[in-house]
């Protein structure tokens, strides 16, 4: 706090206090959600048994996977079915610099990105001329042309042909007393954290202004000065980027690359976990990760004869219940609340959704395993996810209660929908009498 | 010269299955203005009824109507359970609606009927034509029947009222709604028709690529490359565009030296694209101006 | 000092028989129980495709699932019961790797039986051997299995597909060592071993392949490679399809009054599943090779093999369609499984599995061919070797010839 003497005592001037807040009222909900998850994400790899780490890996791979399809789609508008391909592309080029060439892992990742920013880039030139279904079906080509050309013949002693090329995972450095896991792991989520926030941070920026202005309204955008074909094509670069960066990890963490690992239907996944997280929002490409691996074990583990059945009647319930994804429908509640006109109608199609969130939680929890190995982890997280649903909205309930002038404790009724579901996590806790046998239907 | 004219006839056959299922995939677009990735499980899921209608004894004609009529009805119910709740979504989701309509529909005909093929008759029979060389009556008679559908769905759209409505509400929803066409039902109309087509081209297909749950995979892909090709807003486009993907298809795999036979769905697709670079409305598309 | 009566030496003796087994050391019954044994269970993995592209598959699982129920009706293996844990992999390496580490760090199993697929079992193929978990009888005819000095731990199960290749060169350059031939071969790892083996088996007249056609499953049709191979005058037809697509090249073939040296591999050999949609008439003069029998082939009504299967899938698995050859593999590669848990006997530890599985002496299932049997040793893995050749008649397949071995592995 600066003085100016006047008349020769110093007196503190109200233009001299600093122009910004104090920290605690700059920092928002948001940066608490991420500093504790990043928090509960740096710690699970060492409370967690080996086999978790493996799937929780992955879904942070293909979290930044569906991230590099958003920024394309999402943020862009322009319409792609063929992400596949980079993230093919990425796997094979770190495969490729491992396997052929003894490169470090540690080079492949940037490799990785560079090489698919030029295919993409490449790709976006010719895409400029295409509109939404066209340019559905040219990325669509791309990407069914993928596992061909990777099984082509004359490429073969790079690529391995149909057999597909085995990596040698990585070694956590020495100094390190942590498993290969454990360290590909924390490589990925570093690899996330820097790769999040820098796409944040191009969202939020002028350049991301101006991308969304290409999705919202080209014409527009065009006569505001933007240079749409230079933003379209950049974005398409950069949207392969992130998704061939994923590639690459995966490439690491799967220890594998084929040509069938990358069909048009890792495509469609891409794009289903993007609408499932919210097309549009960079946190949700992480639920839209881990909906894309965990759905299928856990239509699997309902029944194996009619899996796919199973996994579509699931699929539409969550776009039936949330059709603009999680995001989406965090969005909605949150603004639900603070509308003037709060109707119980609201109310109880806010809970309906939240239920379904909470069950699917649960059923994707016990796919992981959490509730079979470790109870309290188990718990933990359940506990978190439901004060921190249930708590925040009981809070926003008493808080229009007191709007509406109605007595505050109509709130306790919000508890009842938890009590139901504790009900369901005990029973599907419970420890099972005779062996389950997997029948197929 | 006589393996280019083979090849050509082997290409028209092929692209006759292609122009069937690509008449079926513009119908939907015409109705409710999106791709149905759904259409072919739709089609093959139509066949194995009007089999399993046959296997327990039903004539092969009466067969084929009762699956084209159930076919209709299941459009009409489709479009009211899974499409009607995610209308006001955004394309995104119902994208992801139709997939998930794929995976039931594949999957449970998968567990109902097994994974081994399976004959289907044809009314036309396989004798070849032409003197033996490619092309045989089953193949003619399904090009013939993708002709006649295309001319009977030309003159429903633009001769009759009902067609007319039908395309009122799909180019333009409120406006028609203003006018009194109940846009809704329109809607579920244009399902039943393109769930009724589906099962038409997925009986004619049937006999050739033989019936089993993963039929109707690689024939929806060039069903919309056809369909694309030709131009998604035009019918006669779309059978056009399938012809084209067929003959491209088999002339790229036999003529061009090196990559034709691995790479030939690539070169397809390739061209396609190309052509929707220099057409981007496709051949026969109209251009879609909008006013700013 | 009592009187050595009868009654007492009887009872001394009695007490002694009782006391000695309790007292003395337990070598005789060694239990030694790997991971997933108890007293009880022995725990098994398995991923294969139940979902996904490749789910025609879905078959071979399925009829393991089914298998080792009725190995539990039956009383189980040495008095314990089998819980087998099947995933779904949908045929895409990473989920397959996934599925694999589960059971093996999650679910804890004592080996993985059979897993299916090349790409897939590529995949887990350096772990299982790093973390010294059999990976038995894969489900997949890929050469590389047959390597027990590099992957002690994986041992494969049917004969593979370039042996086969090889077999039917060998049979070529007897009948037609003139011919002209053409390749129809799926465009992955299969079909492209099938081709080497063709062309391997060649040797220095391997230009004698003039057409290499490949196709892809997506491919509606494969007519058009056909009509290519007749136009350039191939007079050797080796169709190395499956079903879906060998049936429609049988088809094919009639339709064009082509009628070349028609060879099917062992995939798409099914008299229900490829002949029957293709027309019998048409299939008339086709060869092929054997190893299992074909459950719609006629011949085989009155074989005790054959019933003996014939009433497990009429009890287990009813509504499966009895032509698909999935379910005839699945049971027969659980049944070898079988045999070597039993002979495991009350050692049933990963090291145990792996002795006994590469010391297989004339072990045969019901549904392998009179006289085939099943042979491993420490630097033999690859159990099923033989093959025999048979001609379909134009009503069922005609077996020829002796037993062939595919002089690989």
């Amino acid at each position: 706090m600066t003085s100016v003497p006047k008349d020769g005592i110093a007196v503190p001037q109200a233009e001299a206090v600093s122009a910004q807040r104090p920290l605690h009222a700059r920092l928002t909900t948001r940066h608490l959600i991420i500093t504790g998850t990043t928090i509960v994400a740096l710690l699970i790899p060492l409370a967690a048994p080996g086999f978790m780490i493996f799937p929780l890996t992955e879904v942070m791979v293909y979290g930044l996977a569906i991230l590099g399809l958003n920024l394309l789609t999402g943020f862009n508008g322009q319409f792609s079915l063929g992400h596949s391909a980079f993230y093919g592309i990425g796997a094979y080029t770190a495969a490729i610099m491992m396997h052929n060439y003894d490169i470090s892992y540690f080079w492949t990742l940037p490799a990785a990105g560079a090489v698919c920013f030029a295919v993409g880039f490449l790709f976006g030139l010719p895409a400029l001329r295409l509109q939404n279904l066209y340019l559905a079906l040219a990325t669509f080509a791309l990407a069914t042309a993928m596992p061909q050309i990777l099984k082509f013949h004359l490429l073969e002693e790079w690529t391995g042909g149909v057999q597909g090329l085995p990596i040698l995972q990585p070694d956590p450095p020495p100094f390190l007393p942590i498993t290969t896991d454990q360290w590909l792991y924390y490589l990925t989520l570093g690899v996330i954290l820097l790769m999040f926030a820098a796409a944040a941070n191009l969202v939020r920026s002028r350049a991301g202004r101006a991308i969304m202005a290409i999705r919202d309204n080209p014409i527009a955008a065009a006569a505001m000065g933007i240079n749409t074909s230079l933003y379209k094509t950049i974005t398409f670069g950069v949207s392969a980027l992130y998704t061939g960066v994923a590639g690459a990890l995966s490439a690491l963490v799967v220890g594998f690359v084929a040509p069938d690992s990358f069909t048009i239907f890792l495509s469609i996944s891409l794009l289903v976990g993007l609408v499932i997280g919210g097309v549009g929002s960079i946190a949700g490409c992480l639920f839209g990760g881990l909906f894309v691996l965990y759905l299928p074990n856990i239509a699997n583990s309902i029944s194996t004869g009619l899996s796919g059945a199973i996994y579509g009647f699931i699929l539409l319930l969550v776009i039936f219940a949330t059709p603009s994804g999680a995001s989406g429908f965090v969005r909605f509640a949150r603004d639900g609340f603070s509308a003037p006109a709060l109707d119980r109608a609201r109310f109880l199609s806010v809970w309906f959704g939240i239920s379904t969130y909470g069950v699917i939680t649960l059923l994707i929890v016990k796919g992981a395993g959490l509730g079979k190995s470790s109870p309290l982890i188990f718990w933990i997280t359940y506990t978190m996810i439901i004060l921190g649903i249930t708590g925040w909205q009981t809070i926003m309930a008493v808080k229009r209660l007191s709007d509406m002038r109605r007595s505050r404790w109509w709130g306790i009724l919000l508890f009842v929908p938890p009590l139901n579901m504790l009900l369901l996590i005990a029973l599907f806790c419970a420890k099972t009498r005779s062996h389950d046998t997997l029948t197929a239907i | 010269m006589e393996l280019l004219q083979q090849q050509v006839m082997a290409g028209l056959a092929n692209g006759a299955i292609y122009a069937c299922m690509a008449l079926a995939v513009v119908m939907i677009y015409q109705a409710i203005d999106h791709l149905n990735f759904a259409q072919g499980e739709m089609a093959m899921f139509s066949t194995f009824i009007a089999w399993q209608l046959m296997a327990w004894g039903l004539p092969y004609w009466i067969a084929f109507a009762l699956a084209v009529v159930m076919s209709f009805a299941a459009g009409v119910v489709i479009d009211r359970v899974l499409f009607r709740p995610v209308q006001k979504a955004p394309i995104l989701s119902q994208i992801v609606a139709f997939i998930a309509l794929f995976s039931i529909l594949n999957s449970s005909a998968g567990q109902i009927w097994d994974y081994t093929i399976k004959s289907f008759p044809t009314p036309f029979g396989h004798t070849p034509l032409f003197g033996g060389t490619l092309i045989d009556t089953h193949e003619a008679g399904m090009i013939g029947v993708t002709l006649v559908m295309l001319a009977l769905l030309y003159v429903f759209f633009r001769g009759t009222r009902l067609g007319l409505a039908m395309r009122a509400a799909a180019a333009n929803p409120e406006s028609a709604r203003l006018v009194g066409i109940r846009v809704g039902w329109m809607t579920a109309l244009g399902w039943g028709m393109a769930a009724a087509i589906g099962a038409v081209a997925g009986m004619l297909i049937a006999p050739v690529v033989f019936l089993e749950p993963n039929m109707m995979l690689g024939v929806l892909l060039y069903g919309f490359a056809g369909a694309v090709l030709g131009g998604l807003t035009s019918p006669a486009g779309a059978v056009a565009g399938g012809f084209a993907v067929g003959i491209i298809e088999n002339l790229a795999g036999t003529f061009i030296p090196y990559f034709g036979r691995e790479l030939k769905l690539t070169f397809a697709l390739i061209m396609i694209v190309v052509v929707l670079m220099f057409r981007p409305s496709g051949l026969f598309g109209r251009r879609v101006v909008s006013r700013v | 000092m009592k009187q050595l009566t009868r009654r007492s030496v009887l009872a001394g003796t009695g007490a002694l028989a009782v006391t000695v087994p309790l007292l003395s050391p337990r070598v005789a019954r060694a239990k030694n129980y790997g991971p997933g044994v108890t007293d009880s269970e022995i725990k098994l993995g398995n991923t294969g495709p139940y979902s996904g592209p490749a789910s025609s598959y879905s078959a071979v699982p399925k009829s393991q699932v089914a298998y080792w129920k009725m190995v539990n009706d039956d009383g189980g293996i040495n008095g314990r019961k089998i819980n087998f844990l099947s995933y779904d992999d949908g045929y895409t390496p990473p989920k397959t790797v996934e599925m694999v580490r589960k059971l093996v760090e999650e679910d804890q199993v004592l080996l993985v039986a059979s897993p299916l697929g090349t790409p897939t079992n590529s995949a887990i193929w350096q772990y299982m051997n790093q973390k010294k978990v059999p990976q038995l009888f894969v489900a997949t005819g890929a050469t590389k299995w047959d390597d027990p000095k590099g992957h002690p731990w994986t041992i494969g199960w049917q004969p593979n597909y370039q042996s086969e290749g090889r077999i039917y060169a060998t049979y070529i350059l007897k009948e037609k060592p003139t011919g002209k031939i053409g390749v129809l071969y799926q465009n992955d790892d299969f079909g492209k071993d099938y081709l080497k083996g063709v062309k391997d088996g060649l040797g220095e007249k391997a230009s004698m392949v003039i057409v290499e056609a490949s196709y892809e499953t997506t491919d509606p049709t494969v007519d058009s490679q056909v009509v290519d191979m007749k136009a350039k005058g191939v007079d050797v037809f080796v169709n190395c399809a499956i079903p879906k697509f060998a049936a429609q090249a049988i088809r094919k073939t009639a339709e064009i009054g082509w009628t070349p040296l028609h060879i099917l591999s062992s995939i798409g050999n099914s008299v229900g599943a490829t002949l029957k949609p293709a027309g019998f008439e048409n299939a008339k003069d086709i060869v092929s090779d054997f190893y299992l029998k074909d459950p719609s082939d006629p011949k085989w009504t009155d074989d005790a093999g054959f019933k003996t299967w014939v009433a497990f899938m009429d009890k287990y698995l009813p509504d499966a369609d009895k032509s698909d050859a999935g379910y005839v593999a699945g049971s027969s590669l659980a049944a070898m499984t079988a045999q070597v848990l039993k002979q495991c006997g009350d050692e049933l530890t990963r090291e145990n599995v792996m002795t006994q599985a590469a010391s297989l002496h004339d072990v045969t299932v019901p549904m392998l061919l009179p006289g085939i049997t099943a042979n491993t040793s420490p630097t033999d893995f690859a159990p099923v070797k033989q093959v025999q050749m048979a001609k379909f008649d134009g009503q069922r397949w005609n077996l020829f010839g002796e037993l062939l071995k595919g002089a690989i592995g």
